[in-house]
This record gives structure tokens, sequence and C-alpha cells, in this order.
């Protein structure tokens, strides 16, 4: 439905969305995912008609939707600190966008009470803005959001300004919203748990590209780079340089490659190896370090290495003992 | 050019408020009565008075508003909210309405002596408070203990109750974790908070006239009463001189002080109910003292102005009556004015409408540049801020000064008062307006664009009602500012043109039971419509907006 052709954007010279090229269906929901400063929001803010690209385009169901203003897209934009007018109370806020589509009357009040019930908020209608706490406020501008029956749903890190607690709450709901109301989404966050538990598929966005996209559990099983690696959390990144025989050498010592390495002799490549690939071995173990430090973690023990070296073992090491590690798998990223 | 938003403002100032204050220079410093011994003798003791009874006022003030503080941030009951509004009332009222108010309750012909004299079958009105500095002081409680409410009370919610319970746990016990802790962390709140209220008495002047009288000459009086009455106008060029070095000592003590005012906001201290009988003995007492306090003079001026007494002595009913209102349409024979009292209503709303005209035509651009501003605009800014801290009787003493002979001899004209109205008012109004200007986000535009809303429809939508609520709620500061001033208007109007605070101190200085019945009608409908304009800005209030 929405295509994204080759969006470059540059801020006071400086290059910040490097060719983004996408496309959302029926239904989907994406995330774009990727820290501060990455340039995703500002992709919202293109994709919404609010900002100008300076090349490529945007597309609706084949048509470019380039020059149209924003107000006439019909797009649902879910601000990160809501934006709700100080000046109306909640059900004239919510009313809003409808109003705007000359609905008549009876038709509005219909409207805004279905958008109320779908977050839970009625019986809130002549409450002052002011009056609202934050899980309120961001529960009518998604009402206020969904009401017109928008074409698009567009997220601006809508829970970053809550606490832990009431932000999972509220993504569940979300959750169930979503996907009740088969508008296609794009929800932009830096928050990964947020990205992996909404989307259908996520996009990582770094220094203004797109660097790897999938479903997320292929995003996170398979981290195509050093950076991706190090962004998702997904284990220990290291630095292997190669070997003959199919052997990489590391700070800790030297590991079989897990495939024939297309790389040339002398070549460093960044290599994932994931704790729950990782168990305490002998003197005859690949990898070798002296434990640094010990922490009790869940149900086991997080071990790490001099070095930084991390893993997880079921009773506690000893600080400072020398010991051996065994790897079960090693990926290796690109640079 | 961002100057030529400034420029009508400025000229304003130039020729109403520093042009007057030079010409009370020049005149004092040119004559030779400016620093006679008379004179001298004159001013400090008036300087002194002035300080007496504000420091006076100031302890009461505290004596009443800290236990009323401490109450509002540590408590929860019933009605809290509603006694706080009462609290803040007074503030906004003018004080010919306040001063009848206490007449009305405390007076002679007042509710306190009409109840004494029925119940002990007395001649005489038994209690005789009005006319003395106890009444004064009584007044000056009444309108700052707010002041004291809203700054400590902020301050002590503000407090982290957790500092209390580390002080506590090093082994201080109650008393010393409030002398050694909780205090010092309020000191800077409590002083300042002296400082505005002390700011406040030292500047009274309505209060002083019409519930200490002549006699109880403050600097503000004395300068009425030099001008006015002994018309020796050097004597009142000094008195203003000294007033004006004091405020302006005064104000930069205190936003020294508010500079040390800045509390982290952190974890906030909670409100609770009343547990122990001693706590429940405080809070009723406090609650009671409050009601008495702020509710009793409110209620007993609407009421006395609608009950006539008949009989003299012995005898003495009570009865419902629109008399005294009847009675100001009226222009009895014998009367000081020339006009039917009502008049007063009339000069006042008209003088109210050009006040609100004038200083929206002023202010607004001021306000308009002051939303994005520049270099330029933070310099010119306290200027314009300037009036709100000098005293509106030493503004009138200029205007007579400077108006009353060719080339600008208009102390005939009507049109001063509603001029020294807007020089007042003009703070007042680019406040109001200037946070609305200022603050409509980008992100409101945005969102009303994303909602469908064209950028047309979005200014009517958006930017038009935050500005037109910011417009009408500056326009009703400067209607009700306009309405109760009575220091620069009680000097400056002419007796065929009365306003009505002038007119109501006018019925309040003649005897007579008529006399006191017309005041306390024109002041129970200048009570009415302060009212209802604090009950517009109230309500025209954009949440969020920080006036």
């Amino acid at each position: 439905m929405l295509t994204l052709k080759n969006i470059y954007k540059s801020y006071e010279g400086k290059p910040l969305l490097r060719g983004i090229s996408f496309d959302i269906d029926q239904g989907e929901t994406i995330c774009l995912l990727g820290p501060s400063g990455s340039g995703k929001s500002t992709l919202l803010r293109i994709i919404s008609g609010l900002e100008a690209a300076d090349e490529g385009e945007v597309f609706w169901e084949g048509q470019s939707i380039q020059s149209m203003p924003p107000h006439l897209r019909n797009f649902g934009l879910i601000f990160q600190d809501y934006a709700l007018f100080p000046h109306l109370n909640v059900f004239e806020n919510v009313a809003f966008g409808l109003k705007m589509q000359k609905t008549r009357k009876d038709e509005i009040a219909l409207g805004v009470n279905k958008a109320l019930k779908q977050v839970d908020l009625l019986g809130f209608e002549m409450r002052s803005i002011a009056n609202l706490s934050g899980g309120e406020q961001q529960r009518v501008a998604l009402a206020r959001a969904l009401a017109p029956r928008p074409r698009l749903l567009l997220f601006d890190e809508p829970l970053g300004a809550l606490d832990r607690k009431l932000r999972e709450y509220l993504l569940s709901e979300l959750r169930a919203i979503l996907q009740e109301s088969q508008v296609p989404v794009i929800y932009v966050t830096h928050d990964q748990e947020e990205a992996f538990a909404l989307a259908d598929r996520v996009m990582l966005l770094h220094e203004g590209k797109i660097v790897q996209r999938g479903k997320p559990a292929e995003v996170y099983e398979n981290p195509v780079s050093e950076w991706v690696a190090e962004f998702l959390g997904a284990g220990n990144v290291l630095e292997g340089n190669i070997l003959k025989n199919g052997l990489v050498e590391t700070v800790f010592g030297s590991l079989k490659m897990p495939f024939e390495g297309k790389q040339a002799e002398n070549t460093r490549v960044p290599l994932l190896i994931r704790p729950e690939d990782v168990s305490l071995g002998d003197e005859n173990s690949s990898l070798h370090g002296r434990v640094d430090d010990i922490r009790f973690y869940q149900n086991k023990y997080r071990v790490s290495l001099v070095g930084g070296f991390y893993f997880y073992h079921a009773n506690p090491l000893k600080v400072g003992e020398e010991i051996g590690v065994d790897i079960a798998r090693i990926q290796v990223l690109e640079k | 050019m961002k100057i030529k938003f400034w420029l009508p403002a400025l000229l304003f100032l130039a020729l109403f408020f520093f042009y007057p204050l030079v010409k009370i220079l020049a005149l004092g410093v040119n004559s030779p009565d400016f620093l006679a011994l008379t004179s001298l003798k004159v001013a400090t003791g008036s300087l002194g008075f002035t300080l007496y009874q504000a420091l006076l006022s100031m302890l009461f003030t505290l004596v009443i508003g800290l236990p009323a503080a401490y109450i509002f941030a540590r408590y929860d009951f019933h009605g809290k909210s509603i006694l706080r509004a009462l609290t803040a009332v007074p503030f906004m009222l003018p004080t010919v309405v306040v001063a009848a108010g206490f007449n009305a309750l405390l007076g002679t012909h007042g509710w306190l002596n009409i109840t004494l004299m029925s119940a002990f079958s007395l001649e005489t009105p038994p209690i005789d408070i009005l006319y003395s500095l106890k009444a004064i002081l009584l007044a000056h409680v009444f309108y700052n203990t707010t002041i004291v409410i809203r700054i400590v009370g902020n301050a002590l919610s503000q407090l982290d109750p957790r500092l209390n319970n580390a002080a506590r746990l090093l082994g201080a016990n109650r008393w010393q974790a409030f002398w050694r802790v909780t205090f010092p962390i309020l000191r800077p709140a409590i002083f300042s908070a002296s400082l505005l209220v002390f700011l406040f008495d030292f500047t009274s002047f309505g209060v002083i006239l019409l519930l200490g009288g002549a006699k109880f000459a403050t600097l503000e009086v004395e300068i009425y009463l030099q001008t006015l009455y002994y018309l020796n106008l050097p004597v009142a060029a000094l008195l203003s001189i000294i007033q004006l070095l004091c405020t302006l000592v005064f104000s930069i003590l205190y936003s020294k002080m508010l500079t040390r005012t800045k509390y982290q906001k952190s974890a906030k201290m909670p409100t609770r109910r009343v547990k122990s009988t001693p706590e429940k003995l405080f809070l009723i007492f406090s609650i009671i003292i409050l009601i008495g306090l702020f509710l009793l003079p409110m209620l007993a001026l609407p009421l006395r102005s609608v009950t006539q007494i008949d009989g003299d002595r012995g005898t003495r009913d009570l009865s419902l009556s629109a008399d005294y209102y009847r009675e100001l349409f009226v222009n009895s024979r014998g009367s000081r004015f020339y006009v039917p009292p009502i008049t007063a209503a009339k000069n006042s709303l008209q003088y109210a409408a050009i006040t609100v005209f004038l200083s929206l035509l002023l202010g607004f651009p001021v306000a308009a540049s002051l939303a994005k501003p520049t270099r330029l605009d933070r310099l010119l800014d306290p200027l314009l801020m300037l009036p709100l801290g000098s005293s509106a009787v030493t503004l009138g003493l200029g205007f007579i000064i400077s108006f009353s002979k060719p080339p600008l001899n208009w102390v005939a004209s009507p049109w001063l008062i509603p001029l020294a109205h807007t020089m007042i008012a003009l703070p007042f109004v680019i406040r109001a307006l200037q946070p609305a200007l200022a603050n409509i986000p980008q992100r409101y535009r945005e969102a009303s664009a994303m909602l469908g809303a064209s950028p047309l429809r979005t200014w009517f939508e958006i930017d038009f009602p935050i500005i037109l609520r910011a417009i009408l709620s500056a326009a009703t500061f400067a209607f009700t500012v306009s309405l109760g001033e009575f220091g620069a208007t009680s000097l400056l109007a002419r007796p065929e043109y009365p306003t009505i605070p002038t007119a109501i101190y006018r019925f309040l200085s003649q005897p007579g039971a008529l006399n006191y019945g017309q005041a306390m009608a024109m002041a129970t409908i200048l009570m009415l419509l302060t009212t209802l304009g604090i009950l517009v800005i109230e309500r025209v209030r954009v949440a969020g907006a920080e006036w």
C-alpha cells in the first residue's frame, strides 16, 4: 500500500537518511528500530507529509503522494508527547478528525464513543486534558488517531515517556487494538522489546540506512553486522583474525571457523558468540580466560572473563580462577 | 525591526509613567519646601508608621498563613479545594470591597454590632474596631494570607519526606529534625513569602484609608492627604520619592530571594487524613479560623446590602429590602454628587472598557514580540513591568503635576483615569497574552494537519481559539483592575465623574444609615463584577499555560 523509494534527507548539511526504501501491506505492522539520532522520526515525518524528502518518493497504492499536503493523506500520527489540544476536552480532541471529515454530529458521537471504547476510556469525554495521567493522555492520543479511520497509522515512540510497568500494559493493549483495526502500522522506537512485541517486520535503522529487515525472530537469530548484534545485545561480539585451516584467532584463543571462509588469511572479522552457546570447559578447551566477576542472574550465574566475554553457568565460579570454555556455535558477522 | 512592536507601549510608558515621575522629582527639587525640616518630619513620621504597620501585618499574616500552608500541604479533608480557592479570592478583590466587607461585619452598622445590640438590648454599638490599627492589620491578613499559603505551601508539598526520615534515623528527635532539616529547607520560601507580604502591606493604600482613616498616615495616605487636602505638592513629591526608593529596594531583595527558592522536584510529600486527636483539633481549629476570616466578610457585605434596619432604640426589625439599590438611581438633594450614584457604575464601566481597549492595543504587539524573544525584547521587558512595583497614588500625583498645565492640561478631562488604569493594567495584560502567543507548539498544528485540517482550518481550530482565550483573559484582567482601582483614581476622579470605588469611599466616609447602605450596595455590585471576572479568567485559562 505504502511504498518508499530511495528517500534521502539531510539536516544542516549532515546526511540523516541515505536511501530508504520499503513497502508495507494491508494489516501489517512494521517497526523501525534504531538509536536516537538515526533519523527514524524524520522518516515518519516524511511519510506523513510534515516534511519533504530531499530525494526519493513516497507512493500510496502506486500513486505518488509527494505533493499531497498532510491533511489530505488521512494518515494517523501518534506523537511522542501526544500533542493533545489543550483548549479542547477529551471528547473534542477525539472528535477533531471526524469533524474535519464533515461527519454528521450523531455519527461523530458514535465514532468518538467507539474510539474511546477501544482504548477503554469511556466516561472520560468531558475531562480536561490537563487532568489526565500520562497513560490516559497516551490512550486519548491513540483514540484521536483511530477515530477518523486513517489509511495508515504512524507511531512516533508513543510509549517513550511512560514508566516501565505502564509501558508493558499499554503494549499488550496496543497489540490487540492494532490487530483488530487491520490498519497498516509504522511504529518507530528505540526499544527492541517494544519492536519485537508488535512487529510483523522489523527494520533496523543505522546511520540513515536500513541495515537489516525481517521477522523479529529472524533478525534476532541472524544479526548481519557487528552493529546490529551489539544494538540488539545478542551476545559476545569479538574480533577474530583468520588463520590457516579454517581457524580463527581471538584474544581468548583459537577457534574452528563454522564454515569454509571465503575471507582471505589475516583478515579481521567480527564474531558473535551467544552466551547460550558457551559452556564451562577444561584445559583442553579452545578458549581460555580468567574470571573477572560473578553475578547471580535469575536462576544461574553470569560469569564474565577479563576482557568482557560472558556466559551463564549453573554454579558460581571463583573470581580470579583460570578457566576454559567450550563454544558450540560461532556466527560470523559483517563489519 | 522588532522595535516597532514596542514603540506604542514605550511611548505610552514614557508619557504616562516616566514623564510624571520626572515631573514629581523636578517639582520636589525645585521647591524650597522639599527638604525643609517640617517636610522631613512628615516624611520620617509616615515612613516609620508605614514600616511599623507593614511589619506587624506581615507577622500576623505569617501566624495565620503558616499553619494554613501546613494543613493544605499535609492533610486531606473534605472541601479542601473549595477552602483553598476561598483563601485566594481576596487577593483579586478591590480594596474598597474588602473595606466595605469588614465594615459590614465589624462596623457600627455591621452584623457583629447589630447582633450584640439585639442580644443584650444595648443602645450603642459595643464593638469599636474600625478606624483602628487592628482593622488595618485584619484586612492585611485577609488580603495576603494566600501568598503565604501558595509560596510556603508549595515548598512544603515539594519537601522530600525522606529527608526528615533520614534525620530521624541519624538520631535526631522530632524537634531537632524539624529545626535542623525541615526549617532550613523551608526558610527561603518563608522569607520570600514574608518579603512579598511586607511589600504589599508597605504599599497598601485603600485598606488603610478606608479602615484606618486619615489619622493612620502611611506614606501612601500622606501623599494623598498632602496632595488633595493640604495642597502641599513638594511634600507629596518627597514622600513619593521615598516610597519609590523603598519599593525598589524591597523588590530587588525579593527577586534576589526568589532565585534562591528553587526546589528540586523530588519525591512529593504525600497528603493524608488526620489521625490523632491533637491533629484533628488543630485541623478543625485552623479551618474555623480560615472560614471566619475569609468567608464572613465576603458574606456580610452582600447580606448587609439587602438588609434594612428599622427602629433605633430597643426594638430593631431586620427586613429584606432592595431600598439601598433603588436609592442608587436617585439624585438626592444635599448629596455630594451632582449625579445619581449609579452614574459612578456607568463611568467605571466606560473607563474599564477604554482600559481594556488601550491595554490590549498596546500590549498585544509587545506580547507577540516577547513570544519569540530577542535580546532587545529581554532588555525592554523589565521596563514595562516597572509600573507593577510603583505605587498607584504616586502615579496619580504624577498625573496631576504633569497634566494640569498647558501644553498638557487634561486634568479636567475624564480621560486621565483610564490612561492611569491602562498604565497599571498593562503588565498584567502582557503577562496574560504572552504565554499563549509563545506556547502554541508546532506539534498542535501538525497534529491538526494529520487529522485532516487544512492550514487555514488549523488556524481557526487551534491558533485562534487559544489566542482568543488569552485575549479574553487579558481583557478581563484589565477590566477588573480598572473597575477596582482606587489609588490613582482617588486622586484623579473629579466629583462629577465618580467611579464605583470613589463613590463607595465617599458613601462610607459620610454618616447615616442610607449612605452606609448605599456603600454596601455599590460594593456588592463591584464584588459581583470582580468575582465574575475571576471566574471568566479561571474558565478560559488554557490548560498547561503558565501565568
